[in-house]
């Protein structure tokens, strides 16, 4: 910080209202800063003009009373006449525990500073802590009470000895005047006792005179011994009474000292708790916090796995149509690769130059029936398709016979898809290469060496 | 006027000084002349009759003690006594907790039969009236920032929490308020060092 930005502080901290770090760090800068520490000055005097703003209560008459016999107290100490000044620091500050340095035009931060956080109600954990310090504030007040008890008797006693002490001073001036007198007495007893033969004549009638004096004097002289002597046993009863009093106030002070120092030790013990308290909390909220980080981390990363989890099912509808489409494809693929196998394998017997095509058609045994022969005379290829033939039955099938000059010939078995097609390729015995007629007929399944059974398709070579 | 309020200031650090030497006349007055006004002050802040009496008592005991260390190059009498004041009544505020704030005991508020004395009087009620039409003047918001941080012992965060405002807000407000507080007073009452 700068001196500019430790003068912006200045207006705050002249109303308390600092926040302690702060306040630390412009201590230091006013320890050096003369025109900062001037500026605070004239800061101050204006917020303490605040408190004209709030309408004056009148203390009660009580009150003032109290106050002013504290400092009497304070100021006869416990020897009267003692200088006040040295009596009430010492009296004063060990009793009623305040800090015994100067009070600071920049007021120190108290013991209790920070205690409750500045009227803050306790976050939740500190609870605990909270108890002990109510418990400690509680026992506090109480010992408060004793204290202030005790002064008041100390003061009571102080009084009392007060009034003995002057109670004694006045007996004492009115034993030496008695005892003047008691002198003067004696004096003029002493020679009227003595006859003292007079050369005057006109002695005689005040000889007799001094005789009744003389006798006058003796009484007194009497009157005043007792009065003496009941004097100086009063006397000696209140120097007792002085003295007991004088110890009384002696063991009230020590108790004062006692309260204090076990004031002392409690405040030590609250602001222990109270550090105790704020570091808790400040860990608490540093967990709070991270705890809510992480929770909006949980809720950010369960957002993207649904995110994720959607995906995934997407992609993985899309795979399983992928792959359908796939075995589909695969499907079609290989019907295609087939398809292709059997047009080439049809191509050279179709584009051979002897190559014929014969059409079958259904008996009435299958009136829906057709065949197509292609077959190729030179190689003796051949290609036999057959369309809605009725399923063979089982342990049936059908044979395809090419019949020259009468004679049947098989050219291979077969049997139907359920769509009622075949295909059959073979070879062309060479016996046959020349037939004029075609047929298919229904055989025992292995076939047969010649037609036995129904014709279901029939042809002729045009 | 200013020549009369030269006047009440000197008198005070008299007093002060006389009370250093331990002068339980001098002590009095300085008690009579301030104790209703710091009186009215510390029930502003604690709010209990009770209280503020027995912080007025420590007050007046600690000035007692301590002023022989009043030094008057280093600020006026009433600011001493005024800080004092706050100080310990925050203190007190924070020691009692929430409790300091429940207890209103305006039944209390008893006017007690002190003599006063008729010029110091007179020089407060003047005062009050300054300071009050002074504070006045100073926008609403800024006032209040005045008022809590002096009156309610909050710190600049604490005040921008309760408001809800942010802390830069509460910080120019504080020092804007204090600041023309300090102007009008100081052309109203002259400087008075």
């Amino acid at each position: 910080m700068n001196h500019e930005e430790y003068k912006e502080l200045l207006a705050l901290e002249a109303l308390g209202a600092l926040d302690a770090n702060e306040r630390e760090t412009l201590s230091a800068h006013l320890a050096t800063c003369a025109e900062c520490a001037a500026e605070l000055r004239e800061s101050r005097d204006a917020a303490a003009m605040l408190a004209y703003t709030i309408a004056p209560v009148m203390p009660s008459a009580n009150l003032r009373a109290r106050v002013l016999e504290a400092v009497r107290v304070g100021a006869g100490g416990s020897t009267i006449g003692e200088p006040p000044r040295e009596a009430t620091r010492t009296n004063r500050s060990e009793s009623d525990g305040a800090p015994t340095n100067v009070l600071p035009l920049v007021p120190k931060k108290p013991a209790t500073e920070g205690f409750m956080a500045r009227g803050k109600p306790f976050a939740f954990g500190a609870i605990a802590a909270g108890l002990v310090i109510a418990a400690l504030v509680a026992a506090l007040a109480v010992l408060w009470k004793r204290n202030g008890d005790a002064r008041r008797e100390l003061a009571r006693a102080t009084n009392t000895l007060r009034e003995s002490q002057a109670e004694q001073a006045r007996l004492a001036e009115r034993l030496s005047q008695t005892q003047t007198e008691l002198a003067g007495a004696r004096e003029t007893a002493t020679p009227s006792a003595t006859p003292a033969p007079s050369p005057s004549p006109d002695s005689a009638p005040p000889q007799t005179d001094t005789s009744a004096d003389a006798s006058r004097a003796a009484n007194r002289n009497n009157e005043l011994r007792a009065e003496l002597t009941r004097v100086a046993g009063r006397n000696n009863a209140l120097q007792g009474d002085i003295a007991t009093l004088s110890n009384r106030n002696n063991e009230l002070q020590a108790e004062l000292a006692r309260f204090s120092t076990r004031d002392n030790e409690r405040q030590a013990e609250i602001t222990r708790l109270t550090n105790f308290n704020r570091e808790t909390r400040a860990q608490l909220d540093a967990l709070s916090n991270r705890n809510r980080e992480l929770q909006a981390e949980v809720t950010r990363l369960a957002g993207r796995n649904n995110e994720l989890q959607t995906q995934v099912a997407r992609f993985s509808t899309q795979a399983s149509e992928l792959q359908s489409e796939v075995a589909r494809l695969t499907r079609r693929s290989s019907d295609l690769q087939n398809e292709l196998a059997r047009q080439r394998e049809a191509e050279p017997i179709v584009t051979a130059p002897d190559s014929r095509v014969i059409a079958l058609t259904g008996t009435g045994v299958a009136p829906g029936a057709r065949g197509r022969l292609v077959y190729d005379r030179r190689g003796g290829n051949v290609i036999f398709n057959a369309y809605d033939l009725p399923p063979a039955p089982p342990g049936k099938a059908y044979q395809l016979w090419l019949i020259a000059g009468g004679k049947p010939q098989s050219a291979g078995v077969f049997t139907t898809d359920e769509a009622g097609r075949a295909v059959l390729r073979g070879q062309v015995p060479a016996g046959g290469r020349r037939a004029s007629a075609f047929a298919v007929t229904l055989e025992p399944a292995g076939g047969s060496s010649a037609p036995t059974g129904d014709k279901y398709l029939l042809g002729k070579a045009s | 006027m200013t020549a009369g309020l030269e006047q009440t200031q000197n008198s005070d650090a008299e007093l002060i000084h006389a009370i250093a030497r331990g002068d339980e006349q001098s002590f009095a007055s300085l008690y009579d002349r301030y104790s209703p006004i710091l009186l009215g002050f510390l029930l502003r802040i604690l709010n209990n009759r009770a209280e503020a009496e027995d912080v007025l008592q420590e007050v007046f005991l600690q000035v007692w003690q301590r002023a022989s260390d009043f030094d008057d190059t280093r600020g006026r009498p009433f600011t001493w006594l005024v800080t004092l004041a706050r100080s310990r009544a925050i203190d007190r505020l924070r020691s009692l907790g929430s409790r300091g704030r429940v207890a209103q005991e305006a039944a209390s508020r008893d006017v007690a039969p002190t003599i006063r004395n008729a010029s110091d009087d007179a020089i407060q009620s003047e005062h009050s009236e300054i300071v009050r039409r002074a504070l006045a003047d100073i926008p609403e918001d800024q006032r209040r920032a005045l008022v809590l941080a002096y009156f309610e012992g909050l710190t600049q965060s604490e005040i921008a929490a309760r408001l809800g405002e942010p802390l830069g807000t509460i910080k120019t407000r504080a020092r804007s308020g204090l600041s023309k507080l300090r102007h009008i007073l100081e052309h109203k009452l002259g400087q008075q060092r």
